[in-house]
């Protein structure tokens, strides 16, 4: 699930999960149960694999810079609660490179913006712009969805 | 976090197949992957364990058997010494209730008045107890007189072998074997079983001479030589020709009216046994990284990963000749083949000595001046700065890729040995030397990409190399050889490299002794 959400399509998530399944394995020796469960370590290897994979892709001229973010206008609506997660993950996946490695990192991996920008050596106000972005993106993905589909 | 947020985390870190498998890798990609991960098979690793577990059973083995060798020397029974062998506790002993004092030839009115007949000297069986009193206190300590006797009727004495060496040997066992030094050890059990701490009292009759020299043969004892102060009473014109002997004293004498009493030291009389020690010795052995055994050789820091794996085969010829009993040089022919595997990952600030080393022109176009430009390492070094990338001395950069190093070498070791001999099974070496080291080295560095602040900066970089290279490495030894009988030993090795203590090893071989 992880990897598809970091690819464009299915196919370029299994090369994402086949990167880092060899990581995984070969990083196993530094692996330590006593700072993070198997899971948690393994999806940080995977996500590590995931940049590197998109790295690939020149992803960090997909970010702009935008010391503003906070001007970006975050309405939440309440339209989407019928969604599967396979629609979601598609949302996503049609995500600009830069809005979804910084959505996914954010919102589902639980990285702090300080994270993020350390991460993939971007600033800050760089990291919020782009998720910010990337909501806004989202939303209008979604209510284009329900406006089309008979749940709307 | 807002609402879609926790919308989409809800949604999407259910990670259950779902029922159309959308979420789920296709077999072909289960596939690929197979073939990139780490191989399990671990060869190289089982043998190194299979070699640990070798190596410890030896060294249990080597060690029980040495402590049971040390404790069975300590407690030897009591009730097996005679009343001979009590005597060694004292440092005076008495022939016949005579007290040998000091070394001297007395020329005394009784011994004049004595009709001392050469033709008559036979060898006295009857004199054997004295003569184990005086080989008992022989080897008790250096500091004990030996007082061969030459008195009126009692002029000859040979020591008889066989009971010589029952007390020897007991005198050993009692004898803390760390007192039991290497000439001793080699004369009685290890080393020459030809007797050589003999003395004679004799006058200068030829015929009881050659008498005494079949008596001699017969007990297979030789007589080599004669110490230098006994020469001033005796003397062995030819070596180990008993016929030889003259007795200078005596002919100076009249003897025909003498009556001789003539005391020896043992300093003075019996020639010191002469050390004996192996002429050469032949062996095979293979090696094993320190490395290896102690750990995966993998590092592992904050940031920095360097995983290797490598196998390493080798095989030694070792010929060795000793130029003193303690002291011999070695020789042969190392033969060692070496594949180590490198994935790294490594952040440096860039240095100025650094790029100067790695870089070629792009560097120098990016405002960064290079100081070697035609040196071996840049030459191999050779990427390429993408487009529109800026690299500065004092950068942070880090570096991932994979490199390989397939080494074949042929070395020619001269080392000089030291030998200690703890006891019969047990002996102990140390060494210093060097070897002429004869390589050709494959190196290869692949999918190499440097990154500054996780972008990177150079276009994927492969290239590899072949040299060939004559060396010097310098090595100190330090082994323990378990002797399984005179002529074969098992050796264990330590080798450090000084030049390079990385590639430190451990041998282990069979070894053939030539004595």
């Amino acid at each position: 699930m992880l990897c598809l959400r970091y690819g464009k399509n299915k196919a370029q998530a299994e090369d994402i999960f086949q990167e880092g399944l060899i990581q995984v394995f070969k990083d196993l020796k530094q692996y330590d149960a006593s700072k993070a469960g198997f899971s948690t370590w393994s999806s940080r290897v995977l996500i590590n694999a995931a940049l590197k994979y998109l790295k690939k892709f020149n992803w960090i001229n997909n970010f702009e810079d935008l010391s503003i973010a906070d001007q970006i206008e975050d309405n939440s609506h309440d339209v989407f609660d019928v969604l599967s997660a396979s629609e979601l993950t598609f949302y996503i996946q049609n995500l600009p490179l830069g809005y979804k490695i910084v959505f996914n990192m954010y919102a589902i991996e639980g990285y702090s913006h300080k994270e993020i920008a350390d991460t993939l050596g971007i600033t800050v106000g760089t990291s919020k712009s782009q998720l910010s972005k990337a909501r806004k993106e989202l939303r209008k993905k979604l209510e284009s969805h329900f406006k089309l589909s008979p749940h709307g | 976090m807002d609402r879609l947020d926790k919308y989409f985390k809800k949604h999407l870190t259910d990670d259950t197949p779902a029922e159309d498998n959308w979420n789920v890798p296709s077999e072909k990609m289960w596939h690929n992957a197979k073939e990139f991960l780490p191989k399990t098979e671990k060869k190289p690793k089982g043998i190194f364990s299979l070699w640990k577990g070798l190596i410890s059973v030896l060294f249990i083995v080597m060690g029980i058997i040495t402590i049971n060798h040390l404790s069975n020397s300590k407690a030897l029974p009591s009730d097996n010494l005679t009343s001979e062998k009590i005597d060694i506790t004292n440092n005076k002993f008495n022939i016949g209730g005579t007290d040998l004092a000091q070394t001297e030839v007395i020329d005394s009115p009784e011994a004049k008045k004595s009709n001392i007949k050469p033709n008559n000297l036979v060898p006295n069986s009857t004199k054997k107890n004295d003569l184990i009193n005086r080989e008992t206190i022989l080897n008790k300590s250096e500091n004990v007189e030996i007082k061969p006797l030459v008195n009126k009727k009692t002029n000859l004495s040979i020591d008889q072998p066989t009971h010589t060496e029952k007390v020897s040997k007991a005198v050993a066992q009692k004898k803390s074997l760390n007192d039991f030094d290497l000439q001793e050890m080699q004369s009685s059990e290890f080393g020459n079983s030809d007797r050589q701490l003999k003395w004679i009292t004799e006058n200068s009759s030829t015929q009881t001479l050659k008498q005494l020299d079949e008596s001699l043969n017969q007990e297979e004892i030789k007589l080599t030589s004669l110490h230098k102060n006994a020469s001033s009473y005796l003397q062995l014109n030819k070596p180990n020709d008993i016929s030889s002997l003259k007795f200078n004293h005596v002919n100076a004498l009249d003897i025909e009216n003498l009556d001789l009493d003539l005391r020896l030291t043992k300093n003075e009389f019996i020639t010191p046994a002469q050390a004996v020690f192996p002429k050469a010795e032949w062996g095979i052995s293979t090696a094993f990284f320190l490395l290896d055994l102690i750990d995966d050789g993998n590092l592992v820091d904050m940031q920095d990963t360097v995983r290797a794996d490598g196998t390493y085969r080798n095989i030694n010829l070792i010929y060795q000749k000793w130029i003193t009993p303690r002291f011999s040089v070695s020789t042969g022919l190392h033969v060692s083949h070496l594949n180590v595997g490198i994935d790294f990952s490594q952040t440096e600030i860039l240095q100025q000595d650094q790029l100067s080393q790695f870089a070629n022109t792009n560097f120098k176009n990016n405002g960064v001046e290079r100081k070697r430009a035609d040196n071996l390492e840049s030459d191999f070094w050779n990427f390429n700065v993408i487009n529109g990338q800026d690299v500065q001395q004092g950068d942070e950069l880090r570096g991932v890729g994979k490199a390989n190093v397939d080494l074949k070498a042929l070395q020619v070791p001269f080392l000089l040995n030291y030998h200690w001999i703890q006891n019969k099974r047990i002996e102990w070496m140390a060494g210093l030397g060097f070897t002429l080291d004869f390589i050709r080295s494959f190196e290869e560095v692949s999918d190499f990409e440097l990154f500054k602040d996780n972008v990177p900066v150079i276009e994927t970089f492969n290239n590899s190399r072949s040299l060939d290279y004559v060396d010097v490495s310098l090595y100190t030894t330090s082994s323990i050889r378990f002797h399984f009988s005179k002529k074969i030993n098992l050796g264990i090795t330590n080798r450090i490299l000084i030049t390079d203590p990385q590639f430190s090893s451990v041998d282990i071989g069979l070894f053939y002794r030539l004595h």
